[in-house]
């Protein structure tokens, strides 16, 4: 399931103001150009436009308010962690109703209710006024993004944060994403607010969901707040707890400028927009600043805080969020996690940094070898506002010239393959995804290989590697006890080494494994829900790379290798992929003319074949006029059929 | 309708300067033109003989599936008659709608026979649902027992808008597996030849050389002209070489006003591509093929490539197998290469 972003019902419908951290490849202001603009009908817009103005009213009163009034103690930074669909969305708009930075009149989600398109996105940091015990905060609240895809992300993020909230839904109680998360924040030393959400829910259990946020994560619930977000119910304790709790931001703004990225987004106008967080100094408009990761020097052409969407303030002080905008042209110079500094005046970058990582890597090719080049205008184009894509050309003997792209995880791959379809017209085939695998030389050297086609032939494996390392995961999986057994089992098929196992209660288990990444990329999330029912929750981190006894497999079409077939594997699974793989394709490729052999080999070895027999008949009994043109498919149409449906399951056991 | 079938022969002939041409074989279609009055046809007739030279071996068929008036036709004229039976099989002809049942189909043939003498040909289909090898074999050996010196064997096809295709996507009907097909195919290859039969066209065949001239004709791209409602046709301008595609109205009232207004139908100019893909299509669903002579005349003289090389997986993958040089020039298909013509020819035409 992918995350929504925080705050989904605050959005403009202004091009500009819109921003999504969660999904931040569906993020893009031409999307919404495009897409939505048909679909506003006049009736929409006036509500809107009165909504607009509530909230300017709003923006005015702050217009008078001199943010340098609000020194660091007057400041919290926080976020909201919490699995999906356990109402992180929902208590962020009560926070920002009760805040007043929102209206709490909700025409205006009925509106955007009918905006599908729309609903995909939210605004992902915000800034609200709050008056607590007669002084005056703002207080900053940072979405972090759900999918396990962006947990790098989302450990940026949380580093802007001095405190979280850690939501748990009173029915299903502490699921995989939970646990990521709280040892993420807990790992930066976050404090952290347990609040049990959807008390109000027929099914809800508090007292055994306080029970597990106790053993699992040792934290004291005895002030733990119990809500409904849904009905405001317990809401207005939050952002009390919040002050009280959450320690200030502790940077000082008489230090030189110490600004953090944690997160971009891509507009059609400005270019890049960066949500920074001003650890020391002050930041503001004409300031020129340099990035520590690539040393680029910026200019800041507009600057200001998220109330919600973008206001001016020409300035931000320490301790303070809010956006920049600073003439980046594409979203790949962004990188999240970069320190900034004034120029001539550089400081130690804060640390943790990591340049985007590509996990997984995919073959992608137009079906139709003539539209290669809108395609790659395209893919540029998408590129620019997903700065986590990584892209070469590539050309396959069996489908033409296209692109090796690599993805932060699966779940990355499907949003960039289904905007391409979407934005794009595109019609493209994408190869069963690929990990970045190790090659270790006997000199000491290594290099990654992000295609089967890099593996090296067997002379060299022979005479020059030392070994083979695969990338593995540590996998965090929360379910009901009854399901222990079939899990345990999809796990072991998928080479998984169980590390520990605890019972959260009498009932709930949470068990950590090891896995190679490669194994999970295809379809064990899908497996996952369909073995335990939907009751199985999962989330994982990177855990580095280990030796593996790994080869590659390929596939011959009467005797030659299809290069876009090949796949690499753990030596353990070669018999029974080989076999299934090459009885699948038999079905998928339609009889020829001759008698059409496939074979899957490694390093020269067969492990299957499957004949195909010669087609005996295919002739029209009469024929027209009319019917001079007539199409052929040739087998490639059968190698893409096997690519996009076959492939992905066969790997099942 | 006698007068613009009329008036629609008298326009061509003189638009395209087409008097006392020689017309090899006339041929009244489109399933049952034996609702019409044998007066129409013979209206029809003299006019095309006024206009044209026939010669004293031309043929002229007319379609039927019933034998009244026969004897009225015959006389006025037509010599060959093409009957519409399309099964032997009595649940067969009721499921197609037919309200005969196959004794009255071979009763009606033997009738015909009498009349047109060795001039009979009739059509039969195969591939039907439930079909075995066994009832096609059958079925067609009782046909050919009676048969005169052609018949045409098609199998079944789903065309769109039909009943059947209607039944074919409900599931109520279910095409024979490709297997199926081939084999019921094969027999109809090998019963005919214990028979005597040549198979020269896909779903033709004939022996003692007694063709349809009329379909060989239009196979092998010689002129035609159609007349009526819904009927093609083919033109070559005289000076230019050029071919035309002639189409006419498909409802009755439309043509005859269309008639009435213009003298003719829709008539289009053929692009050369579209000439020679259409000659490389009819010709290669023929035994004889695609004579080199022929492809040149209606090419402007482009040569037939014989021997192109067609990719396959990155391979240059030769069609000897399935097609063959004539030896006075030329291409035709081998009979393994008839029976899947439909891959072979967009691999030579593109």
């Amino acid at each position: 399931m992918i995350s929504r972003a925080i705050f989904p019902n605050i959005k403009s419908l202004n091009n500009t103001y819109i921003i999504n951290r969660s999904l931040k490849c569906i993020t893009n202001s031409l999307y919404i150009s495009k897409r939505l603009r048909p679909y506003i009908n006049y009736d929409n817009w006036i509500s809107l436009q009165k909504k607009n103005q509530s909230s300017l009213s709003n923006l005015q009163n702050i217009k008078n308010i001199d943010l340098s009034k609000f020194p660091a103690e007057n400041i919290r930074n926080f976020s909201i962690i919490a699995h999906v669909d356990h109402g992180k969305s929902t208590l962020a708009d009560r926070l920002l109703e009760l805040t007043g930075t929102i209206s709490s009149n909700h025409s205006h989600q009925q509106v955007l209710d009918k905006l599908n398109v729309e609903r995909e996105r939210g605004i992902t940091t915000c800034s609200m006024f709050y008056k607590y015990k007669d002084k005056d905060y703002l207080l900053n609240l940072i979405d972090t993004p759900g999918h396990v895809d962006f947990n790098y992300e989302v450990s940026r993020s949380l580093v802007a944060c001095q405190g979280t909230i850690l939501l748990v839904d009173a029915s299903q109680g502490i699921q995989a994403q939970t646990v990521a998360n709280f040892f993420l924040a807990f790992n930066e030393g976050l404090t952290i607010i347990p609040v049990i959400n959807k008390i109000d829910l027929p099914a809800a259990e508090p007292d055994r969901v306080i029970n597990q946020v106790e053993s699992t994560f040792e934290l004291d619930t005895s002030e733990i707040s119990l809500i409904s977000a849904k009905s405001g119910l317990g809401v207005d304790k939050i952002l009390p707890s919040v002050i009280e709790k959450i320690p200030p931001p502790s940077g000082d703004v008489n230090k030189p400028l110490k600004a953090f990225l944690f997160d971009s987004w891509y507009d059609t106008y400005v270019g890049v927009i960066c949500l920074m967080e001003i650890v020391d100094g002050k930041l503001q408009k004409g300031d020129k600043i340099v990035s520590a990761y690539s040393e680029k020097m910026y200019e800041v052409i507009d600057i200001g805080i998220m109330h919600p969407e973008q206001f001016t303030t020409g300035y931000l002080h320490a301790g303070q969020v809010g956006y920049v905008v600073c003439s980046m042209k594409v979203a790949a110079e962004a990188h999240v996690g970069d320190t900034f500094y004034h120029i001539k005046n550089p400081v130690d970058p804060l640390p943790g940094f990591e340049p985007a990582k590509s996990m997984v890597f995919a073959g992608v090719f137009p079906i139709d070898t003539n539209e290669f080049n809108r395609l790659d205008e395209s893919i540029t184009k998408l590129t620019l506002n997903d700065a986590s894509v990584s892209i070469q050309r590539e050309t396959s003997m069996a489908l033409g010239q296209g692109w090796r792209i690599g993805f932060l995880g699966t779940l990355h791959m499907d949003v960039f393959k289904q905007r391409l379809e979407e934005e794009h017209d595109a019609n493209v085939i994408i190869t069963q995804p690929t990990v970045p695998y190790k090659i270790v030389y006997r000199d000491g050297t290594a290099k990654l290989i992000r295609n089967p086609t890099e593996f090296p032939e067997p002379m060299e494996l022979q005479n020059k590697l030392s070994e083979l390392q695969e990338p593995m995961i540590l996998a965090t999986i929360i379910l009901p006890e009854e399901y222990m057994g079939s899990i345990i089992d999809l796990c072991g098929s998928r080479r998984g080494e169980q590390i520990e196992y605890n019972y959260m209660d009498e009932s709930r288990v949470i068990m950590k494994y090891s896995i190679p990444l490669a194994e999970i990329v295809t379809d064990f999330h899908d497996e996952l829900k369909s073995r335990s029912s939907g009751y199985a929750s999962f989330d994982y981190e990177d855990m580095g790379y280990q030796i593996s006894d790994i080869v590659k497999m390929n596939v011959l079409i009467n005797k030659k290798p299809v290069d876009a077939l090949a796949t690499i594997l753990h030596r353990s699974q070669v018999a029974n992929v080989g076999r299934e793989w090459a009885k699948k394709l038999s079905e998928v490729i339609p009889k020829q003319l001759y008698e059409v052999i496939i074979q899957t080999t490694i390093g020269g070895k067969v492990i299957a074949r499957e004949t195909i027999p010669a087609m005996r008949k295919n002739v029209t009994a009469k024929c027209y006029g009319g019917d001079v043109t007539r199409n052929i498919e040739l087998p490639q149409k059968a190698f893409y059929d096997f690519l996009s449906k076959g492939s992905g399951t066969s790997k099942k056991k | 309708m006698k007068k613009t079938l009329i008036s629609e022969i008298n326009h061509y002939v003189q638009k395209y300067d087409m008097k006392g041409r020689i017309i090899h074989s006339v041929y009244f279609g489109g399933g049952t033109p034996s609702l019409a009055l044998p007066s129409t046809f013979k209206a029809v007739l003299n006019t095309i003989a006024k206009e044209f030279t026939l010669p004293s071996n031309v043929e002229i068929t007319m379609e039927s599936t019933e034998t009244k008036k026969l004897q009225e036709f015959h006389a006025i004229g037509i010599n060959r008659l093409s009957l519409g039976l399309q099964s032997l099989n009595d649940s067969e002809l009721k499921r197609l709608g037919r309200d005969h049942t196959s004794r009255e189909a071979i009763d009606a043939l033997k009738e015909s026979q009498k009349i047109f003498g060795e001039n009979v040909t009739f059509d039969l289909i195969f591939g039907r649902e439930g079909q075995t090898v066994e009832d096609w074999k059958a079925e067609l050996m009782t046909a050919l027992e009676i048969a005169s010196n052609h018949i045409s064997l098609y199998e079944l096809t789903i065309k769109k808008g039909t009943p059947l295709y209607k039944d074919f996507i409900k599931g109520k009907f279910k095409k024979p597996s490709p297997d199926h097909m081939a084999n019921l195919y094969d027999t109809t290859l090998e019963i005919t030849k214990r028979y005597g039969f040549q198979q020269y066209e896909v779903s033709n065949f004939q022996r003692n050389e007694k063709y349809s001239r009329h379909n060989y004709g239009y196979w092998s791209g010689l002129d035609y002209l159609g007349i009526g409602p819904g009927a093609h046709g083919r033109l070559t301008d005289s000076e230019t070489g050029m071919r035309f595609r002639t189409i006419r109205r498909l409802y009755p009232e439309e043509w005859m006003s269309q008639c009435e207004e213009t003298g003719e139908g829709q008539y289009e100019q053929m692009n050369l591509e579209d000439v020679k893909k259409e000659l490389v299509l009819f010709g290669l669903r023929t035994k004889i093929g695609i004579p080199r002579a022929r492809f040149r005349k209606y090419s402007s003289n482009q040569e037939l490539e014989t021997n192109r090389p067609v990719r396959y997986d990155n391979n240059e993958w030769m069609l000897n197998d399935f097609r063959e040089e004539v030896q006075d020039g030329g291409l035709r298909p081998t009979d393994k290469g008839l029976a899947v013509i439909d891959e072979i020819v967009p691999r030579i035409m593109y």
